[in-house]
């Protein structure tokens, strides 16, 4: 039997990330405690899942989905596509200017869509999570959500530039 | 006379309204207060049979609600048909009708259904080879009803990930090879036990092609009982949300508001007309929405999860939210009983 005092009145703020050790009393508190409107509610990233070994394991983003969902509430984001990644890199070095700047990334909701939401250039690599398919698919997508998603460039993996690069 | 000819006059708007096409669809919630007699009575004759959801309208925890009882009876005085109905997956339907009986409901097995009694019908109605198995992300409740239709499941309850370094982000000891094979379906319930290896497990059975992948039912969050208590409980919607994530895939949904659970009641008892039948519940978006899915008349309590507050801001709000507006909310189910 459990009632309200086991929730401590010191905490002010929640935050989600990464826990392998994830369970349904976890879940409670956390859903219970930003039940609570003045209590801040922060989720470190929302990467659905990744893959390890042909394995598709649980991301944080499925940990927050489920918190968001026991507490009917949703969390700031933290993490690409949000700004604030870019946001804290370019406070601490103003001089970067986002249109010549490129960004990276194996995964096209998290990584191209930071980029785009940043004005940055993109580079899609086909090591990770999407490929060039799935890339070509969003490209003529009636969602413009998906749309946003199509890299500016695409690559197989990192290391194909090199040899052109090398040359030049 | 007077009292056919108000029979007419509710019977015809009550025809009217929901003749109109979806696109102008407009639900006027009445409250039962401000119901004349004449329209009372009209209104129980205007149904043969009840289904009603259970915690929140006939009980609140292990007690029975003020009247809950005493309504059940006039129902069936009155020669109406009664049905038990859950979203609870995590026990047997025996155990219900044993909680019917010890709160004076007094049910029989047949009215009672709940969600892992549907899981059972469902794999059944796939043409579930039985020779394969289940991964259960649930409770005994869901593994036995599949058990009484001869399915089997891998073992369930706990199934933490080890804490000695071995399972990381960078990866984990685990290979695909290592999946059982006999495995075709996935079924998603409440689960006291979830663990990131359970999702990762059901997610990974889920992936895999011609596999089945089903959730009992996506309920939020329930509110824990007591005075002041403010501890939300986690529903099987929080459960299935990071297998469905992780999975890259949406499983079926039996329990309300899908109208999977009227389907199946109604496959039994084929004289059951939707329009002839009243939906009892305290959750517009589950029993409300089930209601109005299957074309039934709908009752709203206000003893569980939604207020009146909260049904009259949908009644004038979005479309959408038209399918929460039940056609009559009353404070208690007994309180009908004053009335009659």
């Amino acid at each position: 039997r459990m009632t309200s005092e086991v929730l401590n009145p010191n905490v002010s703020a929640v935050i989600i990330g990464f826990d392998g050790g994830i369970n349904y009393w976890k879940l409670m508190f956390a859903a219970s405690y930003v039940h609570d409107q003045s209590i801040h509610f922060i989720g470190t990233n929302c990467d659905e899942c990744f893959i390890r070994s042909g394995l598709v394991l649980p991301g944080t983003g499925s940990m927050v989905a489920a918190v968001s969902t026991a507490a009917g509430r949703k969390p700031i984001v933290l993490g690409k596509p949000s700004k604030f990644m870019f946001e804290i890199v370019q406070k601490r070095h103003p001089g970067i200017q986002p249109e010549r700047t490129l960004m990276i990334g194996d995964r096209a909701n998290t990584d191209i869509l930071l980029g785009k939401n940043c004005g940055l250039q993109t580079l899609l690599v086909g090591s990770g999570v999407h490929s060039l398919a799935e890339t070509r698919a969003w490209e003529v997508s009636e969602d413009g959500e998906e749309r946003r998603m199509v890299a500016d460039f695409y690559a197989d993996k990192l290391g194909d530039l090199l040899d052109r690069v090398k040359a030049l | 006379m007077l009292y056919s000819e108000q029979c007419t006059v509710y019977c015809t708007v009550y025809s009217v309204r929901h003749s109109i096409g979806q696109s102008t669809l407009i639900i006027e919630m009445r409250e039962f207060g401000s119901m004349t007699d004449a329209e009372v009575a009209a209104w129980l004759e205007s149904f043969d049979t009840v289904m009603t959801d259970c915690d929140g309208v006939l009980w609140v925890g292990g007690v029975a609600i003020p009247g809950s009882t005493e309504m059940v009876d006039l129902f069936r005085k009155r020669g109406k048909r009664m049905f038990y109905l859950t979203n609870n997956s995590a026990k047997h339907r025996r155990v219900l009708k044993e909680k019917l009986d010890k709160l004076g409901f007094n049910a029989r097995l047949e009215e009672c259904t709940n969600t892992a009694f549907l899981a059972g019908q469902y794999l059944l109605q796939e043409n579930f080879n039985k020779d394969n198995l289940v991964y259960v992300l649930g409770q005994q409740g869901l593994v036995d009803e599949l058990e009484d239709v001869g399915i089997k499941s891998l073992p369930i309850g706990p199934d933490p990930v080890p804490t000695d370094g071995s399972w990381s982000v960078d990866g984990v000891p685990f290979s695909l090879d290592e999946l059982d094979k006999r495995v075709t379906a996935v079924i998603c319930g409440f689960d006291v036990h979830l663990s990131w290896k359970k999702i990762m497990l059901a997610a990974n059975y889920a992936a895999r092609p011609n596999t089945l992948f089903v959730a009992t039912n996506t309920d939020e969050r329930f509110p824990l009982k007591g005075d002041g208590c403010k501890l939300q409980g986690p529903g099987t919607g929080t459960m299935v949300k990071p297998v469905a994530m992780t999975a890259g895939r949406q499983p079926v949904e039996l329990g309300k508001p899908s109208r999977y659970m009227f389907d199946i009641i109604q496959k039994k008892y084929p004289d059951i007309q939707p329009h002839r039948t009243l939906m009892i519940g305290d959750n517009a978006a589950t029993d409300i929405a089930f209601g109005k899915n299957c074309g039934m008349q709908t009752l709203l309590v206000g003893t569980g999860v939604t207020k009146l507050e909260e049904a009259k801001q949908w009644e004038g709000g979005k479309q959408e939210d038209q399918i929460y507006v039940p056609d009559i909310y009353i404070d208690k189910l007994g309180d009908v009983i004053n009335r009659v």
